[in-house]
């Protein structure tokens, strides 16, 4: 089973420091939450596990094996990284952008194989998209492209998916449809991890939270244990209603609470 | 949307969109080699095309076999290597910028590269050799070329890029005006200016062989860009995590766009507009994938330029246009109708 590892991991941006320090394990089968308020350093902890950043200390590993170890094709082949809100620059039909995923796989001389055509296939399948195979990528609605964006990422047959707010801007229902979709990813075996600001859906759809807080890990473990009334007074400010609804939780933030003395608020 | 998924991603082998643009390609370059071959039967000389045949088979009169050898190939075989560097440029700034409106002016390499030139027109050196001239452009666009590294140096990404272009850019335009400006006398600024406008006439094979090293250099390296250009699609973040390193790919564009250019423009002057239009005419026929769009643009920049240099030579005979002044004439108002065309796809 496939574990990725970041231990002790700092990463400074433009000589500001964003991660201190932060030590974090992902399996394979698991859906990793990542919460924690704006500025926290959620996407640069994200950034710094696909290796788009360069981490100042610390050790990330894949498999027991240091990431800087790997080629970056090899890395890219293992582990996907799907960015927040990305929009695409030219106006690609829907499966050449889905291809795009296949990129590190290609060999340098060899155009796409019925290999990579088929991984194509299945993640359009999985995001529920192939009917769109065919369409400009700006000619999508909201929903369709997120999804579409999601297949892109899938593409790769990655063994960790790296999703930076996949869900935000969606509706209920398309919200919904992207975390079962991760649900199926991990119960194949995918690790996902996967940046949420609906605390509900945190509470509802992951199997582990991540709060983080200035750069650091303020509480982790199971959803119960970490969206308390406690951390999210602490760490996000807000007073909050927690219940459970046909057997599953909800969080309903109230009011603003007083923030705590002597922090700064980034 | 079938303009979406022309001849050029029918190819497709395994993905649509990521196979090779071939049978474009191959059309594209089937019509070249017809204007080409057209372009050697424009001139102040009325040649017909079977003499111009006996020329290039090496028959033909002594008279004519100069005509065609020493003046009107150099010209068409500059024409198709100044219109394939700037349309495979363009089409490499546009997609590295991820902007339709980028050129291969933006990045300041013409302008180094026509200051170059008109320092050896004001000093006198190009009176002195033929070649001169061109050297002198080299050499400017080598000086453009290492400023733009050190001012774009430290971010990795396209904004600086383009911030340190437009520094080079007004750097070398505000040196030509300064050298204009001290021009000796009217006739030298004159020639100047002239110069500047951009031109294929009274160039020779040694203007080729020199120029042709720096551009195949600089087509190699622009070439290699492919599959990073179609991951940059998604910006430059998704196209680190495929794992591509932008700042090497940016230095490989800026490399062998300043070769090709710089050369092209020592060579021929400025001539614009063509990097601009070329890449934008042919990308919805290549699926608006910005790596299949490099060798059409190539072409196209190649047949439109040669046909340009056509153009300029037919209205007065002995006393030609100049290729720049046509581009911009005839580019101007084709991009407005242009962006007015695709209004709609404009992000």
């Amino acid at each position: 089973m496939t574990r990725l590892e970041a231990e002790g991991l700092a990463v400074a941006l433009e000589g500001v420091p964003i991660l201190d320090a932060l030590s974090l394990g992902i399996d394979g089968g698991e859906t990793v939450g990542v919460i924690g308020p704006n500025g926290a350093g959620k996407t640069t902890l994200l950034r710094a596990l696909a290796g788009i950043i360069p981490h100042q200390a610390g050790t990330i590993d894949l498999d027991g094996r240091d990431i800087e170890a790997f080629s970056p094709f090899e890395r890219a082949r293992r582990i996907a990284y799907l960015g927040q809100g990305g929009t695409a620059g030219w106006a690609v039909a829907v499966e050449t952008l889905v291809g795009l995923g296949r990129l590190p796989h290609l060999g340098p001389w060899r155009g796409p194989a019925v290999t990579d055509r088929e991984a194509v296939d299945r993640a359009l399948a999985a995001c529920d998209v192939t009917h769109l195979r065919d369409r400009p990528i700006d000619r999508l609605s909201g929903g369709e492209r997120a999804r579409v964006l999601l297949a892109r990422a899938l593409a790769g047959e990655p063994d960790i998916l790296l999703a930076d707010e996949p869900v935000a801007g969606l509706d209920p229902a398309h919200a919904l449809q992207v975390m079962e979709t991760f649900a199926r990813l991990a119960a194949d075996g995918m690790g996902i991890v996967v940046v949420l600001h609906d605390l509900t859906i945190a509470a509802r759809d992951c199997s582990r939270l991540v709060l983080i807080d200035q750069g650091r890990i303020a509480a982790v473990g199971p959803p119960d244990g970490v969206l308390t009334a406690e951390n999210l007074r602490a760490h996000y400010g807000i007073h909050a209603h927690a219940g459970t609804a046909g057997g599953k939780p909800f969080i309903v933030p109230l009011s603003r609470a007083e923030t705590p003395e002597g922090r700064e608020r980034r | 949307m079938t303009m979406d998924r022309g001849a050029g991603a029918a190819a497709f082998s395994g993905i649509r969109g990521l196979g090779s643009p071939a049978p474009l390609a191959a059309a594209l370059g089937a019509a070249l080699v017809v204007v080409s071959l057209a372009s050697l039967g424009v001139g102040p000389s009325a040649i017909g095309a079977a003499d111009i045949a006996a020329a290039l088979g090496g028959g033909a009169s002594a008279e004519v076999r100069v005509i065609v050898w020493e003046l009107r190939l150099p010209r068409a075989l500059l024409a198709i290597m100044v219109g394939a560097t700037l349309g495979l440029s363009g089409a490499a700034l546009q997609g590295f910028l991820r902007n339709p409106l980028a050129e291969p002016g933006l990045i300041g390499i013409s302008s180094s590269a026509a200051l170059g030139a008109v320092l050896t027109l004001y000093t006198g050196i190009a009176a002195t050799f033929t070649l001169a001239l061109p050297l002198g452009g080299i050499a400017g666009a080598m000086v453009g070329v290492i400023l733009l590294q050190l001012l774009a140096g430290r971010g990795a990404g396209a904004l600086s890029l383009i911030l340190a272009g437009i520094v080079v850019t007004s750097m070398g335009g505000a040196l030509t005006a300064l050298v204009l400006n001290l021009a000796p006398s009217p006739f030298a600024a004159l020639e100047i200016v002239f110069w500047l406008m951009g031109s294929l006439a009274d160039r020779s094979f040694d203007h080729l062989w020199l120029a042709l090293p720096f551009t195949a250099a600089g087509w190699l390296l622009l070439a290699t860009l492919g599959r990073p250009l179609d991951a940059l699609t998604l910006g430059e973040d998704t196209a680190r995590s495929l794992g591509f390193d932008i700042r090497q790919v940016r230095t490989r564009l800026v490399l062998g766009t300043a070769l090709c250019v710089g050369a092209a423009t020592a060579i021929a002057g400025t001539i614009g507009f063509l990097g601009l239009v070329v890449p934008h005419l042919l990308r919805p026929l290549v699926g608006h994938r910005p790596g299949a769009l490099l060798l059409p643009s190539a072409l196209g920049g190649a047949i439109l330029l040669v046909l340009a240099d056509i153009a300029v030579r037919l209205p007065f005979p002995g006393n030609e246009l100049k290729l720049g002044v046509l581009t911009a004439l005839v580019g101007g108002p084709f991009f407005l109708w242009l962006i007015a065309a695709y209004r709609s796809r404009l992000p």
